[in-house]
């Protein structure tokens, strides 16, 4: 079974695409080399798990069919924010500082993009809530969000990371998950930064609202905290859980 | 009977998927089982090519999939993930069948030996 996973592994590492989707090509690859196995194993074949692998045809072709299968934004997102992440902590010629630097940067200017959509509802819309601009928090929350990533990511570096990263290390795959979780961080402030403008509209709004109506403005405080402190802390489990599931794949030794 | 290789199914792929999988769903291997006795074993497929083909299908909603958790819990195998075609998997089906016929007639016209 080992070399069916090797075999399958060799195929799906390098594709660009989410780790779902890798996921669900490794499975299906692997259900689908035991079953040839088994088949060639009844008509009593010399060597069935090379004949298995052999039906399933050339591994740089098949490799390049599934990569062709990828939607474009599937391949976008994990090629800028994770693979190119993922690359950040292995080692290279160049210093901690412009590999954290530079993955800093492509995270927070992702999520300038998104946050182009709701800079255009303010601009349609208008912004209610004159005394403050909306904008500023928003600055302060993504610059801080940037140094927050710059400096996680060089200490990251900085801590001896290619004794961690090993690839027969288990912690590397507890690690990783901490570094997802930092990139989801930023989405969380991205989903509070939605919530706060929601906010401006609404405030002036609900002034003169009679009381049953009037919970919700109570319950709005509690809300802004505690929402994203709950999709964090399930956020950082999942990638925790996840990660702990892509372990006995990525610690394959996939080279010849 | 001589067998068909790849680059003569090329194109064709698709819908022989879709073809497979209106009588009856099933998983990558079943499929390619089904595909290899429909031929009478004249289909030479590279068996990997099946997977890249049901992703395509399953991103343009042609075919719908759900893992079946059976196999896992009978084997402790990897699950398997079941196929069925969509109703604009048919639709898209039905088109292709009639290009076919037309693009096997007119060739058929041109290729015919004379009498």
């Amino acid at each position: 079974m080992n070399k069916l996973k090797i075999h399958v592994e060799k195929i799906v590492r390098p594709i660009r695409a989410s780790d779902r989707s890798k996921m669900k090509m490794r499975e299906e690859l692997l259900g689908h080399l035991l079953a040839g196995h088994k088949e060639a194993l009844s008509l009593g074949k010399n060597n069935p798990i090379d004949a298995a692998i052999n039906q399933l045809g050339n591994t740089d072709r098949l490799r390049d069919e599934l990569q062709a299968s990828v939607s474009h934004l599937e391949q976008f997102c994990a090629l800028r924010l994770k693979t190119n992440l993922e690359q950040s902590f292995k080692p290279s010629s160049k210093s901690d500082f412009t590999l954290a630097l530079r993955a800093s940067m492509e995270v927070v200017f992702f999520c300038a993009l998104l946050l182009l959509l709701p800079a255009l509802a303010v601009a349609i819309l208008g912004n209610p809530s004159k005394e403050v601009s909306t904008y500023v928090p928003i600055i302060i929350i993504f610059a801080s969000m940037g140094v927050a990533f710059l400096i996680s990511t060089f200490a990251y570096r900085a801590l001896h990371f290619p004794q961690i990263t090993h690839p027969s290390s288990s912690a590397s795959c507890y690690l990783k998950g901490v570094i997802e979780t930092m990139n989801w961080l930023v989405m969380i402030g991205l989903f509070l930064t939605f919530i706060g403008i929601l906010d401006h509209w609404i405030y002036p709004l609900t002034s003169d609202i009679p009381f049953p109506e009037v919970l919700l403005i109570v319950a709005r405080q509690p809300i802004l905290i505690f929402m994203p402190a709950i999709s964090f802390l399930v956020t950082a489990y999942a990638a925790y859980v996840t990660r702990k599931q892509y372990m006995a794949w990525d610690n394959l030794e996939i080279t010849e | 009977m001589s067998k068909i290789e790849k680059d003569m199914l090329r194109g064709h792929l698709d819908g022989l998927v879709l073809s497979i999988l209106e009588k009856d769903s099933g998983h990558g291997y079943d499929i390619l089982k089904r595909l290899r006795e429909e031929s009478q074993d004249t289909l030479q497929l590279k068996e990997g090519s099946l997977y890249p083909a049901l992703y395509r299908l399953e991103e343009a909603a042609l075919v719908k999939a759900r893992w079946d958790e059976s196999n896992a819990a009978k084997s402790k195998g990897p699950r398997r993930r079941v196929y069925s075609i969509t109703p604009k998997g048919e639709k898209m089906l039905g088109r292709q069948r009639e290009k076919w016929t037309h693009f096997s007639q007119i060739i058929g016209r041109i290729m015919e030996a004379p009498s």
